[in-house]
């Protein structure tokens, strides 16, 4: 019984891990490409894995280089003849197949420049590189295994990619030199699963291998914990040397991001704040400072604004550096961490008074449900209101004391608070209408540091009979936690604006998709701003199902 | 062969009366200090036999100055005056001497409450866990156990009220246990000497010595005496003989020493309280004599000033007189062979080849050694094939697998014990493996995962399902896997057996007491010691990261069991200085080579494994503390510490018993049974049927798999028990490493049934591409097919008797595969399989 239940937890812990099954839904969708890479001025036909595709007729890339026609479809595969042309750019391809019920999700192809071979071109043993195999682990438990041939002292770069978010490739590297008890053993000699497992970050495996002898080497590629399935295509890429290790930050989204510490503070940073809350952002960059060691004879000067640099070298240090502030004044403590960041770098940035009593830190506290139990997490932005003038002290650090290196690195601007409208999201990827029947389309954004003018919005470029009304979604009913701990100074006051598209029972159907543009804009002194955000979402109108 | 020897055996004559042939003192050398000061002595005869015993009361004690000290019949000599003496035993024509130092006769010695009452109080057993050093006291009345904490204790009887264990708040009105006005009336004295009555009986007698101690401290008013100080605290007690032998009838006087913290050494034999575990095996007095009783071993417990230790006694049988030579192959058989010889135990021959090769293949690399090594082995006439093949096997591929998980069974590598993400059980599982794999010194594996921090392996550890444990708990966790001691008790009071108190307790867990997380939503943690000069967003919700001892309620520090406080910055991570202090413990080495031993031999020097205290005291003590020095001082090279146990000829005595040693189950005679683990077990059923295992991550009942272990995945190769589904893991005894992972050797019903009728045997049986259908195919005969299954199974060849009844029988039905199938069924489900031997 005992057992039964523990693995029925476990079952839900992995769930939790890869992300639970996907809704059946009656929406075209897609699950997966293979192959997942292709080569530049290449051709082929590629099975496209999903949901409601019978009858697709076209697939559309966002960008230009690749080509694809729908040989044909069923309702969940799809077979396509795909070419990409000699410029194609190299990188992640995003597409979108249509069908009668509308258009999919966006599903990406990676075009590289490097030989590329099915794994079933692969039973030989391999012998020149670069290469990238595609391959697919299409049962549960399945690994595929690749030869290899390399001479000694030579470095090799592997590295497995999918094409699914689920799916979590490992990577495992043998070589044949048997056992006592097995002389045809292969002997692990490297392992990975992912440079670095964390939310956010990709679980690609990567694994840098010195050969000292050279000869005979299998390369395995295997899911975590036995995963696999029709979707569970990869592709595996081998490089000579070591490639440039991946930069391990979370993906930032091309659109504003303010509460990322990876997020660029650029130099025209105040700048950009000001146009976002519907002002010219004409302020001058802001100095750049550098702190002191903790216990330094002397601790260096800065003002606000200002930017203070530098870096974590070794475990338990800490920087110093004093604020002199004229007046009483609300400021804004926003940190990046250009290197490396969390969980590797923490950056603890506290901000204290001449008596040493702690104003602010980035370190936000609260209490959970049961009232009991603190969570702190460090958040990437801070706001203080200074209520008189005097020297402050800012400390930055790790928040361990064994944790530091040469890539921790810290930016951390200090400057007014600027009220503005902060991230922008719209929540719908695309939208498929029913002729007659209408969608919304959410768009949730931050009003930072007491923003607080109106937010506009519109959607444009609709297809013919589509239009847009406001609409109100309904609120949460959830009650904030018992004790936020000053919640507003570390998260932005979200607000969620709605329109509902509406297609009318006459409106023309949709063959591609219209790129429709959300567009937010900030009203201020009466005016109506230049564009903040502008999202593009595919929309069709699509034919009324039987019912 | 195996006749030969028990031939042999039985030819061993019991020896008529040995004779003496040297004899020693001891101690052999002190320094006497203070007024009154006195030593114990004994005279120990060694004789012909190997036998060592007490001589003492047939001794003559001379001295060389009698100004300085006397020495009396009873073997004590007293310091007379400042100076050195020489002390002179003489036995039956033969003689011993030992030298003293004596000092500061003059120098009386202060009256000491700790020592001249509380030591009276252990002595008596007043204090012990049964009376009033129980956890709750007795009748009100409380006192610490062995005399702990001498301060508490003189508040009880001078002050009085009634203890309580929660708070330290006085129960009831106070009423002292003594009476300054009226000394002969304090009920101190009354009730020991059941003058009013006492439920504990009569301790001693109006007008005995102990009697008129506390009267006349009484009727000096009660004094404390000098504060206790860190150098005049007792560190430890030592008992010699650490071991000793007796026949039945024969009595040994025991000296107990107490090593005080600024190293002095003192005479505690007369101020020792002695119990006997086994009292049947053998008693003892007040005196601290030891009277052998019958045929047995037991250990005998010494406490005093707060302090226990303990000695092993072995009432042994008639002298042999030929006691067989056997060969040595390094220190462990030293220890060994000599405590077999002292108890008059033969050990059994050196295992055959076979036998050898199946113990050292499954202890090193859990693994059974395949059909043709085991022939190539038998067939090889190299005189060090066993010294090659262990080498061969350390650090091998399947040593890396077979260890990793024996450690990842120690260190609890499971998804629910590691934040229940299957990513960091893997990260952390990852820690381990590396550290086997590249040999890593254990007191540098001990200190990683003690003082982690961040976002690594080993921190994820410190989050059992996904929380920090609680810090208690959490310290209790790390002592048990490093020190091999349960600190679990003094939780709640100070420990009613054991020298371990609430203050001690709550000192180590305050080292884990600043442990946070960081983050919000699980997935993301990371582990950080909260510093203690700032709020870090506290302020916001008055949060506070003190520690409090439950009891006194007084905020606790980082305090080491030596009672040393850490005083780590405000920002620094104190389990740092605690790793630091812990490799280095004695304690740890111990603890880590007696794991180590346990795997090899079925049970520890101490065991269990986890559980070193007084009332277990170790079967070798000396041999425990030799290999802890030896592993210490070779950069806790876990390999080479291997190499050594499997190398001595203790691990490779045979499991036959011999004549007189079948009932030793402790003293390494010959090789105990030990029932294989579930995963070597499975592991070993697929190598011989040659049907490799299928995992998956679905429990039986679900329609799908989620996931399936890669094909050819070894059951010691899985790492997280929580995440592949096996019912004859379970049944097996596969800990989920949630709590302790105990592991039981016992078998169940369950497991019978699964012989017959579960999946595991009929599958792999009747599997196409297994063992048995491959050698039909090749048109192997039954002789060949049964030979290759023994050779496979048990890393021997049939006798020629099990040979031809096999055949006969497989001759004898119908069905020739179905014949085979029920011989290798038989083969599978024997102990001679299910046990490595």
């Amino acid at each position: 019984m005992g057992l039964k239940r523990s693995g029925g937890l476990c079952a839900l812990a992995l769930a939790a891990a890869f992300g639970a099954a996907p809704k059946k839904s009656a929406e075209p969708q897609l699950s997966s490409i293979y192959p997942a890479a292709a080569q530049r001025e290449s051709a082929f036909e590629a099975e496209i894995r999903g949901a409601e595709l019978d009858g697709a007729r076209a697939v559309v890339f966002q960008d230009t280089g690749l080509e694809a026609r729908v040989l044909s479809a069923g309702a969940d595969l799809a077979h396509v003849r795909i070419a990409v042309a000699p410029d194609a750019r190299q990188g992640r391809h995003e597409f979108r197949v249509v069908t009668p019920r509308g258009v999919t999700n966006k599903l990406a192809l990676d075009v590289v420049a490097e030989p590329v071979v099915d794994e079933k071109q692969a039973g030989e043993t391999l012998r020149r590189f670069p290469l990238v195999i595609n391959g697919r682990l299409a049962q549960p438990g399945e690994s595929d295994a690749y030869w290899i041939e390399v001479a000694a002292n030579q470095t090799l770069t592997f590295e497995a990619g999918a094409a699914e978010a689920k799916f979590d490739p490992e990577l495992v590297l043998y070589e044949p030199s048997g056992s006592w008890f097995d002389p045809h053993r292969l002997n692990r000699i490297g392992f990975n699963d992912e440079p670095l497992y964390f939310p956010g970050l990709s679980t690609g495996a990567r694994l840098v291998q010195h050969f000292a002898r050279g000869g005979r080497y299998c390369v395995q590629v295997q899911g975590f914990s036995g995963q696999g399935g029709p979707d569970f295509a990869y592709h595996l890429r081998i490089s000579p040397g070591v490639t440039p290790a991946p930069v391990l930050h979370p993906p930032l989204k091309p659109a504003w991001e303010e509460r990322q510490f990876t997020r660029p503070l650029e130099r025209d940073r105040l700048a950009d704040l000001a146009r976002r809350g519907g002002t010219p952002g004409n302020a001058a960059p802001p100095e750049v400072f550098h702190a002191a060691a903790e216990d330094a004879p002397e601790i260096p000067w800065m003002a606000a604004p200002g930017m203070v640099e530098g870096r974590i070298t070794h475990p338990g240090e800490a920087h110093a550096i004093r604020l002199r502030v004229n007046q009483a004044e609300d400021l804004a403590i926003e940190i990046e961490t250009p290197g490396a960041t969390l969980p590797r770098f923490n950056p603890v940035v506290r901000l204290m008074e001449p008596g040493g009593r702690e104003m602010a830190t980035d370190v936000y506290t609260k209490l959970n449900n049961n009232g009991l139990y603190m969570m702190k997490m460090i958040e990437a932005k801070t706001t203080v209101s200074l209520r008189a003038p005097g020297e402050y002290r800012m400390q930055i650090r790790d928040i361990t004391t064994d944790c530091a290196g040469d890539d921790f690195l810290y930016r951390v601007l200090v400057r007014p608070q600027i009220p503005h409208v902060g991230k922008v999201e719209v929540e719908e990827d695309h939208v498929n209408l029913e002729a007659g029947a209408s969608r919304p389309v959410n768009v949730r954004i931050d009003r930072e540091e007491g923003f607080s003018d109106y937010v506009a919005m519109a959607v444009e470029g609709l297809p013919p009979g589509v239009t847009a009304v406001p609409a109100l979604e309904n609120p949460p009913e959830k009650p904030p936690l018992p004790n936020g701990g000053k919640l507003e100074r570390y998260v932005a006051r979200e607000q969620s604006l709605a329109v509902m598209l509406v297609a009318a029972p006459d409106a023309p159907l949709t063959t591609v998709p219209a790129r429709a543009r959300v567009v937010v804009r900030v009203v201020h002194g009466g005016q109506l701003q230049p564009p903040i955000a502008e999202e593009e979402i595919p929309v069709m109108v699509i034919a009324r199902r039987p019912s | 062969m195996r006749g030969a020897v028990l031939l042999a055996a039985a030819m061993t004559l019991y020896a008529a009366d040995a004779r003496l042939v040297s004899l020693r003192v001891a101690p052999e050398k002190r320094t006497l200090e203070g007024a009154g000061s006195h030593q114990r002595l004994i005279a120990l005869g060694r004789f012909d036999d190997a036998s060592e015993r007490d001589l003492t009361d047939q001794a003559r004690w001379t001295v060389s100055d009698e100004r300085v000290a006397r020495a009396g019949a009873d073997g004590v000599l007293r310091a007379a005056g400042d100076g050195q003496v020489t002390v002179t035993a003489a036995v039956e024509g033969l003689r011993a001497q030992a030298h003293f130092e004596v000092r500061g006769v003059r120098d009386a010695r202060p009256f000491e409450f700790a020592r001249d009452i509380g030591g009276i109080f252990t002595r008596k057993g007043c204090n012990g866990a049964a009376c009033h050093g129980g956890v709750k006291g007795r009748g009100g009345f409380k006192l610490s156990a062995g005399a702990l904490y001498p301060k508490d204790d003189y508040e009880w009887i001078v002050k009085g009220g009634a203890y309580q264990v929660l708070t330290a708040e006085v129960k009831g009105p106070r009423v002292p246990r003594i009476d300054l006005a009226h000394p002969e009336k304090s009920l101190l004295l009354l009730k020991p000497t059941a003058s009013v009555p006492h439920g504990g009986g009569r301790r001693f007698r109006v007008d005995s010595p102990e009697y008129r101690a506390i009267l006349a401290w009484i009727r000096q008013g009660a004094p404390f005496g000098p504060e206790p100080t860190a150098d005049n605290r007792v560190l430890r007690l030592e008992v010699y003989p650490p071991v000793v032998t007796l026949e039945r009838g024969q009595t040994h006087r025991l000296l107990v020493t107490a090593h005080f913290a600024d190293g002095r050494a003192e005479d505690f034999s007369d101020q020792a309280l002695y119990a006997a575990n086994d009292k049947d095996v053998a008693a003892v007095g007040e005196d601290g004599i030891v009277h052998a009783q019958r045929l047995g071993e037991t250990a005998i417990l010494v406490r005093a000033a707060g302090q226990a230790a303990g000695a092993t006694v072995g009432v042994i049988g008639a002298a042999m007189a030929q006691y067989p030579n056997v060969e040595r192959n390094n220190f462990i058989d030293d220890f060994i062979f000599d405590k077999l010889r002292r108890f008059r135990i033969a050990p059994s021959p050196p295992a055959g080849d076979g036998e050898f090769l199946r113990r050292v293949c499954l202890d090193l690399a859990g693994t059974l050694p395949p059909p043709e090594r085991v022939r190539e082995f038998l067939q090889s006439r190299d005189r060090n094939k066993r010294e090659k093949l262990i080498d061969t096997l350390i650090g091998s591929p399947e040593f890396v697998d077979y260890w990793t998980y024996r450690f990842d069974d120690v260190f609890r590598v499971a998804v629910f014990a590691n934040g229940i993400q299957p990513k960091w059980s893997e990260m952390y599982a990852e820690w381990v493996r590396q550290s086997i794999a590249g040999n890593k010194p254990y007191d540098r594996m001990a200190w990683e995962r003690l003082a982690a921090q961040g976002y690594d392996g080993p921190s994820r550890h410190y989050l059992p399902y996904d929380v920090i444990g609680p810090p208690g708990e959490t310290m209790a966790e790390e002592v048990r896997v490093f020190f091999g001691r349960r600190l679990d008790c003094a939780q709640c009071h100070n420990h009613p057996y054991e020298t371990w108190s609430q203050d001690q307790f709550w000192g180590m867990a305050a080292f884990f007491g600043r442990m946070f997380k960081m983050g919000d939503t699980g997935g993301e943690y990371v582990i950080f010691d909260h510093p203690l000069d700032e709020d870090m967003g506290n302020g916001d919700v008055n949060g506070s990261l003190k520690m409090y001892h439950p009891r006194t309620k007084q905020e606790l520090a980082p305090t080491l069991l030596d009672g040393r406080v850490v005083r780590a910055s405000a920002r620094e991570n104190p389990r740092r200085a605690l790793a630091d202090w812990m490799v280095r413990h004695p304690y740890f080495a111990e603890a880590a080579v007696n794991r180590m031993w346990s795997y090899f031999f079925g049970r520890g020097l101490v065991d269990p494994v986890d559980d070193f205290r007084s009332t277990n005291p170790p079967t070798h003590p000396e041999l425990l503390a030799r290999l802890a020095e030896d592993f210490r001082t070779h950069h806790h090279d876990l390999r080479r510490l291997m190499r050594l146990i499997v190398t001595s000829r203790t691990y490779q005595t045979s499991g036959q018993p011999a004549l007189n040693n079948r009932d030793d189950r402790t003293n390494y005679s010959h090789a105990q049974p030990r029932p294989l683990d579930a995963e070597v077990l499975l592991d070993a059923i697929c190598d011989v049927t040659g049907v490799p295992e299928t995992f998956s991550t679905a429990v039986s009942d679900t329609a799908k798999p989620a996931g399936q272990a890669p094909p050819g995945t070894r059951a010691i190769q899985l790492r997280q028990p929580d995440l592949y589904y096996s019912r004859f893991l379970e049944l097996y005894g596969r800990p989920n490493r949630l709590t302790v992972p105990e592991r039981s050797g016992k078998a169940n019903l369950g497991e019978a049934l699964h012989m017959v009728a579960g999946p595991t045997y009929n599958q792999k049986l009747s599997a196409p591409s297994g063992r048995l259908q491959r050698l039909l195919k090749a048109g192997k005969s039954n002789a060949e097919i049964i030979d290759e299954f023994y050779l496979a199974a048990y890393a021997r060849l049939p006798e020629r008797e099990e040979r031809v009844a096999l055949e006969e029988a497989i001759a004898r039905q119908p069905d020739r595969e179905a014949a085979l199938k029920d011989f290798v069924w038989a083969l599978l489900s024997s102990r001679e399989f299910a046990e490595n031997h």
